[in-house]
C-alpha cells in the first residue's frame, strides 16, 4: 500500500507553469528520490504535497492522499509527514538553543514538559550523534554538518511515517555530506519511515532511494526502480543526466551533453591522457606560500587564524593544477593570494622571473593582464549595472588593448562566439543571462586579457550537471586552443581528477598531498585523500 | 553674514551639517560592495581603486544616495519651516512657508484659514512629488527594470 499517491499534480505561479501534471507513490516504509535539475520543479512538488506554498501565487491543481485520504498531508505535516531542507544555518533560529528549538516541536506536538521534555531532547541529540550537552548551543556554535543534524533531530522529534528531504547534503562537505547520509539510512531503518529525497546528484540517489523518479522541466521524464533507471534508463534526459558527470574511472575526450543525446548524436570516443611529462616550462612557482588572519581579542592581544600554511607547488604551462579541499581548507585563498587580492604573510610566488607578491601596484599591472580569475559565484562576479559589451570593453580599455571602441567591440563579438554566447548578447545586462551563461561571460572577461594562467575558482560548482559538462568541455577546448594553464580549485573531486593533470590536496591551510592525478586517484597515500575518496557517493557498493 | 537672519544662512547652517548621516550610510554600503565579487574581479583585470569607487560601486549603491536624498530634501524643508516660524530663520521680510507659517497662527485668530492651508498643501505636494520624482530616479537607473 503507497503511503503517500500524488495524482496529475500541476502547480503554476503567475506566468510560469512550475509542475505539469505528475503522478508517483510513496509506499510505506520505501524511499523514493524526486531528481532533476534547478527549475525542474521537484522543490516545488514537495511545498505543494506539505501545503507550504503561498496560497495568493500558486494555484495547485490535481491530488494528494495520505494513508489513502485526500488533502490529509497538509494537515498531518510537522507530526506525521517531516521535512528537512537544504541550508540548515537559514533553517534553524538563530536566537534559540538547538536544545529549545528541538522541544518547541515536541511541546506543540506531543505536551510534553519539564524533565520528560529535556530527556527527550537529550535522547534525539544522541540518536543524530550529538553530545547532549549540546542542547544549549546556539546555532552558530555548531558547523553544518552538526545543524544538519539538529534539523534531524527536529524532523525525528514525533516519529514521522513519512520525511521529505530536500536537498539535505547539497550545502555540506563531501566527508560530511557521507556522514548525514549514512545517519538518515540508519534512522529510516530503525524508525520504518518512508521517504521522499529531493536532490540534483544522481550519485547520491544510487545509494539511498529504491525508487528514482526523473523530472524535467515540471514534467516526469521517466521512473522506476533504482536499478532500472541506473542500468538500464529508457529516456534520452536520464541518460543524459548520468553521462555528463565526470566518470571516475576513465577520461573521455569530450563529456556529453543533453543536446547530444536528445539529438541522438553519438558520442566521441577516444580518452584524453593526463599528467606531465616532465619537459614542460614553468608557468608559475610558489615556495612556502602562507597567510595568516588576525582577529582581534580583548584589548590588545590578536588571534592568529592560518588560513593556507606553507604552500609549495608549480604549475607548468598549457596543464592544469587540480586543488581539492573541503570548506575552510584555503583553497580559495590560496587562489586570492596568485592574484594579489590578500597580502601574502610569508612566501614567494615566482611567474615568469618576478617575484609577484613583492612587486608594487603599478609593477604589478603587465602581470595581471597574465593571470586571471574566474570566481565561483556567477551571479556575484559580473557588474549589474554594465552591459556584457562594457564588462568585456573594460578589461581591454585598462590594457591598451585594441585601438578603438569598434575594434574592442569586434574582439568582444569574437569571444562571445568563442565561448558560445550570440552576438547580441554584448547590449544585454547580466541579469538576463542564467547561471551558466553568466559563467561563460565570466570566462570571455578572463580571456579578453588573453592570460597565461587562468585560476577557476569552484568555477563550475554553482551549476547543474548538464551546464557544468558544456562549461567543462569550453574550458578543456580553450585551454587545447590557447595552451593555457589552469589552477581549477574545487570540492568536487569528480571534476577535479577529469581536469587535472596534477592534484593538490588541501586540509585546514596545508597541502597534505600533492601529486599526478591519475597516480593520487589509484594510489591515495595520506589518510585524508583516502577518505575523500571514500565519501564520494555512488562508490560506495 | 552668515550672522544674520536669511536664505544664505539658513542654507549654510542646514548642508555643513546635514550631510553626515548620508555620509555614513553611503560609507557603509561601499564597504559592503568592496567585497563583492564584481569589484574583486574589477580588481584583478587592474581597474584603479577610484575606478572601483565611482565606475563600479556608485551605481550600485546610488539607491541609498537618491533615498537619503529624498527624505533628506524634506527634512531640511521641515527645518526650515520649524527655525523661521521660531524666529531663527529666514528674516520677516522674506517670503517662506515657515514665516507664512509664522504670521498664519496671529491670522488664524482673525479666521484667515486660507493661509496656513495654502502653506500645508503646498508642502505636501511637494515632498510628494519629490519621492516620487527620486522613486523613478531609482527605477530608471536599475538596468533589472528596464
Amino acid at each position: 500500500m503507497s503511503l503517500l499517491e500524488v495524482r496529475e499534480l500541476t502547480v503554476g505561479f503567475p506566468g510560469v507553469q512550475a509542475v505539469r501534471g505528475i503522478s508517483f507513490d510513496v509506499p510505506a516504509r520505501g524511499s523514493v528520490a524526486l531528481v532533476g535539475e534547478s527549475g525542474s520543479g521537484k522543490s516545488v512538488t514537495a511545498l505543494s504535497i506539505m501545503g507550504l506554498l503561498p496560497k495568493e501565487t500558486a494555484s495547485v491543481r490535481g491530488q494528494v492522499y495520505y494513508g489513502d485520504e485526500l488533502g490529509k498531508a497538509a494537515r498531518v505535516r510537522g507530526s506525521e509527514i517531516a521535512m528537512i531542507f537544504q541550508e540548515p544555518m537559514s533553517s534553524l533560529n538563530p536566537v534559540f538553543t538547538v536544545g529549545f528549538q528541538i522541544g518547541e516541536v515536541l511541546r506543540r506536538h506531543t505536551g510534553l514538559a519539564g524533565r520528560a521534555l529535556r530527556e527527550r531532547v537529550s535522547g534525539l541529540l544522541e540518536e543524530v550523534g550529538l553530545p547532549p550537552a549540546r542542547a544549549g548551543a546556539y546555532p552558530f556554535q555548531l558547523s553544518g554538518g552538526q545543524q544538519q543534524r539538529v534539523m534531524i533531530a527536529m524532523a525525528l522529534a514525533c516519529e514521522p511515517k513519512l520525511l521529505i528531504a530536500d536537498e539535505p547534503t547539497t550545502a555540506l562537505d563531501v566527508t560530511v555530506q557521507r556522514q548525514i547520509l549514512d545517519l538518515i539510512a540508519r534512522l529510516r531503518e530503525a524508525h520504518e519511515m518512508a521517504m521522499l529525497f529531493i536532490t540534483h546528484d544522481l550519485g547520491l540517489v544510487a545509494e539511498i532511494a529504491e525508487h528514482v523518479v526523473v523530472m524535467r522541466e515540471g514534467q516526469i521524464r521517466e521512473q522506476g526502480p533504482a536499478a532500472t533507471i541506473f542500468g538500464a534508463p529508457a529516456d534520452p534526459y536520464t541518460r543524459a543526466l548520468l553521462a555528463c558527470r565526470p566518470p571516475l574511472e576513465r577520461r573521455p575526450m569530450r563529456l556529453p551533453v543533453i543536446d547530444d543525446f536528445i539529438n541522438q548524436k553519438k558520442p566521441e570516443t577516444g580518452e584524453r591522457s593526463r599528467g606531465l611529462r616532465g619537459d614542460e616550462p614553468t608557468v608559475l612557482e610558489a615556495r612556502g606560500l602562507a597567510k595568516s588572519f588576525y582577529f582581534r581579542e580583548g584589548l590588545f592581544r590578536k588571534r592568529e587564524v592560518p588560513a593556507v600554511k606553507g604552500a609549495t607547488f608549480r604549475i607548468a604551462r598549457g596543464k592544469t593544477l587540480g586543488v581539492v579541499g573541503e570548506s575552510g581548507s584555503g583553497k580559495t585563498t590560496l587562489a586570492w593570494l596568485l592574484v594579489r587580492l590578500h597580502q601574502p604573510s610569508a612566501g614567494e610566488v615566482r611567474f615568469d622571473g618576478a617575484d609577484l607578491l613583492s612587486l608594487e601596484p603599478a609593477a604589478a599591472m603587465p602581470y595581471k593582464r597574465r593571470i586571471q580569475i574566474v570566481f565561483q559565484n556567477p551571479y556575484a562576479s559580473l557588474n549589474p549595472r554594465f552591459t556584457v559589451g562594457q564588462i568585456l570593453a573594460e578589461p581591454m580599455r585598462i590594457h591598451g588593448i585594441g585601438t578603438g571602441a569598434a575594434e574592442r567591440r569586434s574582439r568582444s563579438l569574437d569571444l562571445l562566439a568563442r565561448v558560445g554566447l550570440p552576438a547580441e548578447s554584448l547590449d544585454k545586462y547580466p541579469h538576463e543571462f542564467s547561471g551558466g551563461q553568466r559563467q561563460r561571460i565570466a570566462i570571455a572577461r578572463a580571456l579578453t586579457l588573453r592570460p597565461e594562467l587562468l585560476i577557476l575558482d569552484e568555477a563550475v560548482s554553482a551549476l547543474d550537471v548538464s551546464v557544468q559538462a558544456q562549461l567543462l568541455n569550453l574550458l578543456q577546448d580553450l585551454q587545447d586552443e590557447y595552451r593555457m594553464s589552469y589552477l581549477f580549485i574545487s570540492h568536487d573531486l569528480a571534476v577535479v581528477k577529469y581536469m587535472a593533470d596534477e592534484v593538490l590536496v588541501m586540509k585546514d591551510g596545508e597541502v597534505v598531498e600533492a601529486g599526478a592525478s591519475d597516480e593520487l586517484f589509484a594510489r591515495p597515500r595520506h589518510p585524508y585523500t583516502q577518505a575523500l575518496l571514500a565519501a564520494i557517493p555512488g562508490r560506495a557498493q | 553674514m552668515v550672522n544674520q537672519k536669511g536664505v544664505l544662512t539658513v542654507s549654510l547652517i542646514l548642508g555643513l551639517t546635514g550631510w553626515t548621516g548620508i555620509f555614513r550610510l553611503v560609507r557603509a554600503e561601499y564597504l559592503k560592495h568592496k567585497v563583492r565579487e564584481y569589484v574583486l574581479a574589477a580588481d584583478v583585470i587592474g581597474a584603479s581603486p577610484a575606478r572601483r569607487m565611482f565606475v563600479h560601486i556608485l551605481p550600485n549603491v546610488s539607491h541609498v544616495v537618491l533615498v537619503q536624498l529624498s527624505l533628506h530634501v524634506v527634512l531640511f524643508i521641515k527645518s526650515e519651516v520649524i527655525l523661521t516660524f521660531l524666529g531663527f530663520g529666514v528674516g520677516v521680510e522674506t517670503v517662506s512657508w515657515g514665516s507664512m507659517l509664522a504670521e498664519a497662527g496671529s491670522e488664524l485668530l482673525l479666521g484667515k484659514w486660507w493661509q496656513i492651508t495654502a502653506a500645508t498643501a503646498a508642502m505636501a505636494l511637494l515632498v510628494t512629488a519629490f519621492s516620487l520624482f527620486t522613486d523613478a530616479m531609482r527605477d530608471a537607473l536599475d538596468p533589472r527594470l528596464k
